[in-house]
Formats: structure tokens, sequence, C-alpha cells
């Protein structure tokens, strides 16, 4: 087509140049991801030997049949399961308050909009660290602190306790992630068309109406970008749950690349382990792909 | 605006504050305190005799506090593992940023702007070796790096972060290069500019503001990647930060030396960020799937 309008230099292609490009890429992308998954495709197949020496053998389906029948598998799914619903939701309320916030006039915002990003950079470990301090049950964790001083406990409380705990993790999650949530939805926001609001306001709408008819449906797309970004993040993260919480009060917090972690490098069942982890790959990867279809789906009707 | 909703705006946006900032406070709070204020009945907001001494001896800066209180030894050994950790970790992140950038750069390029077959195959390639999740493939990749002689090297994780970023970089930039004019570009090629030199004098400059963030982007990750330098790094003269850091946590080290140490890493990221604040906060991110595929 670039063709036909007869653009300058032929010696390349558009096609050929493309793909010149993006050869790096390709190999990066694949060099160390091919390796692995086989190999951890082919592991799972196998059953573990550990005398005379560690060795394994080919057992067809057995360690699939293992995991289905494993209680923690179907904790860490359940905990997965909540753990991403519940940051996916904190993480957008959160960040569409803050965008809506800092999207108004007033002094100084340049700089609330460059600091509101800083927990973003904080890593997932990190907050956790943080975040465990906060939750602390003696004197010196930041709640108990608080409500001390205001006299409104006279003992700690134990925060993170049983069945609060993937809520507690959930919240710190969102604390790392709605930056990055509010950042997506005020580059959208400003592409909203302020003569809308005006004609809104002339016809009488409120602001709650005016929010639901106008901007929420502007903010769709940022939405959803922002749903799978926390979906993705939040099914494949270990760290901030072995930083805040361990899995633990037991198995209470655990989410399944916990259990993983556990059967595999802390049981060294490693055979178990990678027939575990391709549940989980096939779990993301079908999130993923359905999200991937959706969003083709939106963009073509969008045009 | 009345004034009812800019006082409203501005309760806001301090609660905003409140919550970004008070977590980091916090740690702050803490790291300038021996335990014996710390573990006081209400815990003080203001550090009452603020002290730099847990910073010292996590950075082997010898005081006369450290020799009396450690019977001589400056520091801990677990707690100077966090000075190396970040060390380390910004010789991993300069280079491989820098590579993964100038990668990046190209074939986001490509996707955002050129037409070419299997271009949707691609582009979900790349999605999908986002969703990895690491510690499903950390066991492969820990006998592959022991094989190649790789554990415990700072270039092998290099290898490895360069792996990660790249596609993610890449997949940012896509729809920032989709959304730049068409026509200075054309302009450019009808004037004689080649490929390569309209992209270097005209496609490069325009999109500087994306690439920087991109840039950031790539720089952040590699500093805050956490399963990856655990496996390959850890307990080795390579170790970077993140588990160093977390070694220290698990140790049960004292409450204020973990909380310098966490401030004390949170020093680059906060540099980092406040060189490129200015890029990312106006960085418009256009949507790479319904702007590119086709």
């Amino acid at each position: 087509m670039a063709r036909s309008r007869g653009r300058p230099s032929k010696i390349l292609s558009d096609e050929a140049f493309a793909l010149l490009l993006i050869i790096p890429l390709i190999v990066a992308s694949l060099a160390l991801t091919i390796f692995p998954l086989i190999f951890s495709l082919w592991l799972s197949f196998q059953e573990q030997y550990l005398r005379p020496e560690l060795h394994f053998g080919f057992a067809g389906l057995l360690q699939y049949a293992n995991v289905l029948q494993d209680p923690l598998f179907w904790k860490g799914i359940i905990v997965t399961f909540r753990f991403v619903v519940e940051s996916v939701l904190l993480s957008a309320l959160i960040g569409l308050g803050v965008a809506l916030t800092l999207n108004q006039p007033f002094k100084g915002r340049g700089a609330v909009r460059a600091l509101v990003l800083l927990p973003w950079a904080v890593s997932e470990f990190a907050t956790g660290i943080i975040w465990s301090y906060l939750y602390r049950g003696s004197a010196f964790g930041l709640f108990n602190a608080i409500l001390l001083s205001l006299r409104l406990i006279s003992n700690p409380i134990t925060w993170i306790s049983e069945g609060f705990a993937v809520e507690a993790i959930s919240l710190a999650f969102a604390w790392h992630m709605a930056p990055l949530a509010a950042f997506f939805f005020l580059a959208n926001l400003q592409f909203i068309p302020k003569d809308i609001y005006r004609q809104a306001r002339i016809d009488g709408a409120n602001a709650f109406r005016r929010f639901r008819s106008i901007t929420l449906p502007y903010l769709r797309y940022s939405l959803m970008i922002i749903a799978v970004l926390t979906m993705v993040y939040a099914s494949k993260t270990i760290d901030i749950v072995l930083t805040l919480t361990g899995g633990g009060p037991g198995f209470e917090s655990s989410t399944l690349t916990n259990i993983v972690y556990v059967r595999t490098f802390k049981e060294l069942k490693f055979a178990y382990g990678a027939a575990m982890s391709w549940f989980l790959i096939v779990i993301v990867m079908a999130l993923v792909t359905s999200t991937f279809v959706i969003m083709m789906r939106v963009g073509r009707k969008a045009r | 605006m009345n004034n009812e909703n800019r006082t409203l705006t501005y309760i806001l946006v301090l609660l905003i504050i409140v919550w970004t900032v008070m977590p980091i406070y916090w740690m702050l709070n803490l790291s300038l305190q021996f335990e014996t204020t710390i573990f006081a009945t209400p815990t003080s907001f203001v550090p009452p005799a603020p002290t730099d001494f847990w910073y010292r001896r996590i950075l082997s800066i010898p005081t006369r506090e450290n020799i009396t209180m450690s019977g001589g030894s400056v520091g801990s050994m677990t707690a100077e593992h966090v000075g190396r950790g970040i060390r380390n970790s910004i010789l991993v992140a300069i280079p491989v940023s820098i590579a993964a950038i100038a990668v990046a750069s190209l074939s986001g390029y490509a996707f955002g702007r050129l037409k070419f077959r299997f271009k949707n195959g691609y582009l979900f390639l790349l999605l999908a070796s986002q969703t990895l999740p690491p510690v499903a493939v950390i066991l492969p990749f820990y006998i592959m790096f022991q094989t190649l002689n790789l554990l415990g090297s700072i270039y092998g994780l290099m290898i490895v972060y360069l792996s990660l970023i790249i596609p993610l970089v890449t997949w940012i930039l896509i729809g920032f290069f989709a959304g730049l004019p068409v026509e200075v570009e054309r302009a450019a090629r009808i004037d004689g500019c080649g490929r390569l030199a309209a992209l270097r004098r005209v496609i490069f400059p325009m999109a500087a503001p994306g690439i920087m963030a991109g840039w950031a982007f790539a720089f952040l990750t590699s500093y805050n990647e956490f399963m990856f330098a655990w496996i390959l790094t850890v307990g080795s003269s390579a170790e970077t930060l993140p588990p160093a850091l977390t070694g220290l946590f698990f140790m049960d080290t004292t409450v204020p030396e973990m909380s310098a140490a966490v401030i004390l890493s949170l020093i680059p990221v906060v540099l980092f960020a406040l060189l490129l604040q200015k890029y990312v906060t106006e960085l418009r991110i256009v949507d790479p799937i319904t702007t590119v595929v086709g």
C-alpha cells in the first residue's frame, strides 16, 4: 500500500524493515523461555525417585492427577482468586479516586501527581516489608500506634489474623498498584472533551449523572488495561506474600504461586511442582488470552 | 469551581498524600530511633532523639556507638550485604535498562508504525511472554544457569533481565509510537531521508519523552525484580538488593535496622523517579491493541 503511494527508498519494504527491527525482540523473548518451558513440561510427566540418587522416570499424567487431589492446590486457587479480585477492585477504585481528584485544578498539582507515583516505584517485596511494619501487632505497628495515641485502644491489636490475611495483602498490593491505575486514568481523562461536560450541565445533569454518563464510558479502555495488568501481576506475584505474611497464618494467605514454591523448593518435589506450575501457567494464560480477544473486539468496534 | 468544591478537593488531596507517604514515613521514623524508644507505648511519631546509627551500620561507616555497642566489630554481615546489594542492583540495572530501551525502541517503532505479516501473532507472543509466572520457570532456569556456570554471576542476571524487560518496554512503547503524527516522518522520507536517517533524525527525537519513560520502567523493573535475583544470586558476591534485603528481613534483624535498610534501598529509586518524573507524568499512553491491531 505504501508503495502505491510512491514513497521513496524501495530497497527495503516495510515488511522486511519491520522484521529486521523486531528480530532482537523475538530472540530476547524466546531465547530464555523456550527451554525452561519444555524442561518443566517434560518434568511434569515424570516420577521422582530419591534412591539410590535423584532420578526421574516417565509417569504419564500421574503428577497432574496428584495435584488435583492436593487440598493445598485448591486452597491456593481460592486464595489467588480472592486476592486477584480484591486487588483489581481496590486498585481500580483507589486509582480512580486519585485520578479524579488530581484532575481538578489546585496549587501544586504537578508535584502531587509526581508524588503519587512513588509507591509504584517501590518494589513488591519492599511493599510487603513496609506494610508488615504497619500491620505489626506490637505497639510500633503504625495502625496500633495511631489508635494507641488516640487512646481508642489500650492494647495493641493483631491485624493480620485468621480470616483477614488475604485482605491485608490486597490492601498493601493496592497501595503499590493504584498509582499505576491513577496514571492510566489521568492520561485517559485528558482526552475527554470539556464541551460535553458544559453541555450536560446546561441540560441539568448533576455531578453523579455526569460521572456515570460521560466520564465512566470514556474510561472504559483504561479500566480494562488496569484490570488486565492488576490481574496478571497479582496472579503471578509471590514476593509481597512472602514478605508480608509468609503465606500464613498456616496456609491462610498462600496463593497458588506460594504453594508451587513450597512444594518445589521447600519439599523438593520437583516433578510435582512442575505439574502444579503448569496449572498456574494455563490459568494466567487463559486470563490473558480472553482479555486479548475482548480488547481486539472492543478496538474493532471503536473504529 | 465554587469554594465548597475547592475545599473538598484540598481535603482529598491531603488524604491522598497521607495514603501515599505515610507508610514510607513510618519506616523513616522507625529507622532513626533505637529499640528503647520504638517499643515504648505508644511509639512516637517523630524520633525523640534521631540517630543515624543504623544507616552507618549498613553502610559500614564506623562510629563511636558502633564500637561500643557491637564490641569493636563494625556492622553485621547481613546488614552490610544490603549496601553491597544496592551497588550490585544499580550495576545491573544501568546497562540492562540502556540496552533494553535501545532494542525496545526499534521494535516498538516497528509494531507501532509499520505493517507486516503475522503482526497480531507476534503481539500475542509478546503479551504471552509477559505472563509467565517466575515461580513456574525458576527451577529450569536454575539448572540451565548451573550448566552454563552463570549462577552467582552478575552477567547471568543481566541476560535474564534483558529477556524479561525488552518485551515489557516494547509493549509500553508500541502505543506511544503509534500515537506520533505520521506526516512529519512522511515529509522527511519524501525529502530524501532513508529509513534509518528518518528514524534517527525525526522519529526518535519526537519519541524522546516516551523513550525516557520506557527507560524508567526498564530501570525500576530491573532494580526491583525479586524471584530471579533471589534464586540466581543469593549468597554469592553478585547478590543484588532483593535477596540481601529479604535475607536481612528473615534473619529477624532489629526493627530500626530493617527500616533503615528499606529506606536506603528506596533512595536510588526515588532519585531515578525524580529525574524522569517529568516524562512519566506527561506520557500519553495510547492503547497498543486497539490502535495497532487491524
